[in-house]
């Protein structure tokens, strides 16, 4: 009866922790970087506020856009909160786990992307075509560093899902800090880049030359912006919670565990504010290095593996 | 069997019949019986896939029935019997995927027809050879005796070529299409060297004495003799093979002859006749036994570079056929190294390996033999309609085609590799298996390089099809030509629509075992592994991987559903695009074309996609005209092919001094010949 208790109120624990920490997640960020500024700052709850604004505000769409609207926002929420159900909290399971769903998860991202591009190219404008041209094209190295990374998880922790790489992936050998650390590094670079934060894209900007993901939903309204903005919070915090549970000790327990990850990501949203108030964003021709330092780094990781293995 | 020979004929009779009646009555009477074979095919196919007990269909079986009456009446039979005719399960499986196309063919077809100029003769001939083409390839699939697959094989090409030659006045269909013939002959050639090679060794041509003949080579020992005759076959013919295949740097001949065909042959080549090379694979495979490790390792290297130059010329590419062609090679080159892959494993004793990537094999054939073929009969629908090909000019078609941007959305996601579609599946099984295999046996070199290169695919992939999805279907019509919004037939969308469906039905994990079933009888084959040859528990690893998977497929097409539904209840206001207050007439120009949306793209992969910009563009104060173009030319073919034809080209001038055209020239040549022989004569005998 008690298992069963501890697991029902895991499974609330996971829920809340779904629903509300993206947009949370968003309010540290923001309130770092007022404060680093000099402000006094919006509420950490703003996000909130702003999403249930938009949510009660009409929708207006483009007299170009059709069905396919319609389908993507619906189909990039979902396939955003499908790919998050799939990493553990902790030391808490995840929803829904099978052997090599890491592959599923890379797939479920790219059909988000997808459903992004095809929205945006909806409008028929200049800025929204070249936000989807800019974001696609500087995502084609992504996803192999992706795979390479996670690649080097299943080598080291024997296990090919998602749920035991993250979990049992200690620091207990010079060899395992030495990969954990260009992992963290690798991952912490990733919330970044799929996070749309500085110094990669700066999400309060609205200078046209130098917007991505900023530009993509600029035609988008009221319920429509409400569920494209929430899917970059879903985003942010995929990258995030993937991150933070590397850094997990094995041995704790599963409660002082929740604990380790909250705080984790807590130190990651200072963090990623601290970055943004103290770097400026980089130019445009400058960006497609940060993927290639990805790429390159989970490169690094197996040319280590190799190095040390044989 | 006999069912198979009697469905052939209807075909053949059915279109003769066709050529008494004129062109509207012709097409439909055509595509009646064409219906009728394809169905037929089904049928019995999918036998195979609801009954488990495969020997039921044995009594179909010609040869065996001949084999046991021994009757000397049968003499008329013997023909057939002596012709080595079997049906195996992947023949079946091969034509299961063949008779879904070809039904869908015959429903478009005449659409497509209809709306060209085409005189009665050239019809007659074009449907002639289609049918030929059809119960060439079936009969390919069934046949046990080299020989026959031989002349089959050449058969198929020579009418496949014919086919193509659709409209045969264009010249680039003519240079297309004799690219494809000259192509199609050296791998024929290939073939038929690798025959005599076989031939000379066993003194027969059946399947069966050349599998026993080879299985006594011991493939412990390299240095006998004959497995130096083995590894030399297995290279010959798997030359030969994946020049039909499209496999780089043998590809360029695919993108040239997919654009030039009209759109179902160019649909049935690519999702049929190519296929034909993993066929011819899995035949080199069964007959010859396994090869090297190192030439499995050659394959995989071969399948992911030609996978990878295939998409990244794909995505550079702005004519929609070209596009979907290039996107052919990207896939063939996948399954070359999934074969590669499954050769791999089984050397390594990596049975997990080996059956997910012969499994992944039939998935992502199927997938994308489906939805390949409804990509192309919708290009062929696009560019009937707006007489256009180059995704600059076209865009918006949302607003006048909404089923066509349907199956198009839904090819569009299939295609590139997105759950939860069979190319996604397949590239998911493979990876899971070489996982597996660093769990097991460490990381090696080629697991990092299948992780590296199928990432880049899938990334690049991403990026072609929402360009081509993107600018070609949605946003504003960009040409200038007026076209009307307009209902397409029925028959027609549901000739789009029902491969997507079967693509998504057959890919999915209630067929597995059907699947494994074909593999089991595969594997039997190579009666040297038979000691530790249980597959059993990589099956059930699998299957409980898949039922998983397909637990929260299902969950997340439910939620998906529920949020669509939710969500299309919204009140909607329509308002122009906001560009940023500028305001001009020419909006529509607005718009991010093709070429536009690959630009840092192409910039990063300049050297691998032969693409030629011309600009004529002056520092200028004040707006003069300028012109910008570009060219599009396949690496191989501008860098080592065009060089060899033209030194041939070359070589030939030089000696065409000797056509004068007088015939006193060519009596004296003849005369001078005469003489040469009897002085040769003559030495011989001094």
């Amino acid at each position: 009866m008690e298992e069963r208790l501890k697991e029902f109120i895991y499974f609330l624990l996971k829920i809340i922790l779904i629903i509300f920490s993206p947009p949370l997640m968003i309010g540290i960020i923001n309130r770092v970087k007022a404060i680093w500024a000099g402000k006094y700052g919006q509420s950490i709850l703003q996000p909130f506020y702003d999403i249930i604004k938009l949510l009660r505000k009409k929708t207006i769409r483009s007299n170009t856009s059709s069905f396919v609207t319609t389908f993507a926002l619906p189909l990039q929420f979902v396939s955003n909160l499908i790919a998050l159900l799939l990493i553990p909290f902790g030391k808490i399971k995840p929803f829904i786990s099978f052997e090599g769903d890491f592959f599923f998860f890379i797939g479920l991202l790219g059909l988000s992307t997808f459903c992004q591009i095809i929205m945006a190219m909806e409008s028929a404008g200049s800025f929204q075509g070249m936000g989807a041209s800019r974001e696609i094209n500087f995502s084609i190295f992504i996803e192999p560093a992706i795979i390479l990374l996670f690649s080097s998880m299943i080598f080291y922790t024997k296990s090919y899902s998602m749920n035991k790489m993250l979990m049992e992936f200690g620091f207990l050998s010079l060899e395992k800090i030495m990969v954990g650390v260009i992992l963290g590094i690798s991952f912490f670079l990733l919330i970044l880049i799929e996070g749309k934060r500085i110094p990669i894209d700066d999400p309060a900007t609205h200078l046209e030359l130098t917007m991505i993901h900023e530009a993509m939903i600029l035609d988008l309204s009221g319920k429509d912006l409400a569920i494209a903005i929430y899917s970059g919070y879903l985003r942010i915090f995929i990258f995030s919670l993937i991150t933070s549970n590397i850094f997990i000790p094995t041995f704790i327990s599963t409660n002082l565990s929740i604990l380790f990850l909250i705080l984790i990501i807590m130190f990651i949203s200072i963090v990623v504010g601290a970055i943004e108030s103290l770097f400026p964003r980089v130019r445009m021709n400058h960006i497609p290095d940060f993927m290639l330092l990805v790429l390159s780094l989970s490169v690094i990781i197996i040319a280590l593996m190799f190095t040390m293995n044989t | 069997m006999i069912i198979f020979y009697f469905s052939i004929i209807i075909l053949i009779f059915g279109t003769f019949v066709s050529f008494l009646f004129k062109k509207n009555i012709k097409l439909i009477i055509f595509s009646g019986f064409l219906i009728l074979t394809s169905l037929i095919f089904l049928v019995i196919s999918s036998i195979n896939f609801i009954n488990n007990n495969f020997p039921t269909l044995n009594f179909l079986n010609l040869n065996r029935l001949i084999s046991q009456t021994n009757t000397g009446n049968l003499d008329y039979f013997s023909i057939f019997s002596n012709l080595n005719f079997e049906i195996t399960s992947i023949g079946l499986f091969f034509i299961f995927v063949l008779s879904v196309v070809s039904f869908c063919i015959a429903l478009y077809m005449p659409y497509y027809i209809r709306s060209h100029l085409i005189n009665q003769p050239q019809l007659n001939f074009h449907l002639f050879n289609f049918s030929l083409l059809l119960s060439s390839i079936v009969l390919l699939l069934l046949t046990s005796n080299l020989l026959i697959f031989l002349i089959l094989w050449e058969i198929m090409g020579i009418s496949s070529f014919f086919c193509i030659f659709f409209d045969g006045q264009k010249s680039k269909t003519i240079n297309a299409a004799i690219l494809y013939i000259v192509m199609m002959h050296i791998s024929f050639l290939l073939i038929l060297i690798g025959t005599i090679i076989c031939y000379n060794h066993v003194g027969s041509f059946s399947f069966e004495k050349i599998q026993l003949y080879f299985q006594q080579a011991n493939s412990l020992d390299l240095n006998t003799d004959l497995n130096k005759v083995k590894l030399l076959l297995f290279s010959i013919f798997t030359v030969g093979f994946i020049i039909k295949l499209g496999i780089f740097p043998f590809h360029f001949w695919l993108p040239e002859a997919h654009p030039a065909s009209p759109s179902h042959i160019s649909s049935f080549m690519s999702s049929i006749v190519i296929k034909t090379g993993i066929y011819g694979l899995f035949i080199t495979l069964n007959l010859i036994g396994l090869p090297t490790l190192t030439f499995a390792k050659i394959i995989i290297f071969i399948g992911l570079i030609s996978a990878l130059i295939g998409i990244i010329n794909a995505a550079s590419q702005t004519q929609i056929k070209k596009f979907l062609a290039y996107s052919s090679v990207e896939n063939a080159g996948i399954l070359l190294f999934l074969f590669g892959s499954s050769i791999y494993g089984l050397i390594n004793n990596s049975f997990f390996l080996y059956l997910s990537s012969i499994l992944a094999i039939f998935i992502y054939l199927l997938n994308h033999a489906f939805s390949k073929s409804s990509a192309f009969l919708s290009a062929g629908v696009i560019i009937n309609e707006t007489k256009n090909d180059d995704l600059n000019l076209l865009g918006g078609l949302v607003h006048y085609y909404k089923d066509l941007t349907g199956a198009n959305l839904i090819s569009s996601i299939s295609l590139s590799a997105l759950p939860p579609f069979g190319n996604f599946i397949g590239e998911l099984l493979i990876l899971i298996a070489y996982a597996n295999y660093i769990t097991n046996y460490g990381f090696s070199i080629i697991p990092f390089f299948v992780f590296l290169f199928i990432g880049l695919i899938g990334g690049i992939t991403l990026l072609g099809f929402t360009k081509y999805f993107a600018t070609g279907f949605l946003g504003k019509f960009r040409g200038k030509s007026d076209i009307k919004k307009r209902k397409l037939d029925v028959f027609l969308t549901f000739s789009l629509y029902i491969q997507l469906i079967f693509a998504l039905i057959f890919s999915s994990s209630f067929f597995y075992n059907f699947y494994f079933k074909i593999i089991k009888e595969l594997s039997e084959k190579f009666s040297f592994l038979s000691g530790n040859f249980i597959l059993e528990a990589e099956m059930l690893a699998i299957n409980k991987i898949f039922n998983s998977f397909y637990k929260i497929t299902i969950l997340f097409l439910a939620l998906f559903i529920v949020f669509w539904l939710l969500y299309s209840l919204i009140k909607l206001k329509r308002e122009k695009t906001w560009s940023c207050g500028f305001i001009s007439k020419s909006n529509d120009n607005f718009q991010y074309t093709a070429n536009s949306f690959v630009e840092p793209y192409i910039s990063v992969f300049k050297p691998l996609v032969g693409i030629k910009v011309k600009k004529k563009e002056k520092e200028m104060v004040f707006i003069e005209d300028s012109y910008i173009e570009t060219e599009h030319q396949d690496i191989v073919q501008k860098n080592f092919i065009n060089p060899i034809i033209e030194k041939i080209n070359y070589f030939f001038e030089k000696l065409s001094f000797i056509q004068s055209g007088r015939t006193q020239d060519y009596i004296l040549y003849g005369l001078i010949f005469l003489i040469i022989i009897i002085i040769i004569t003559l030495i011989r005998y001094i």
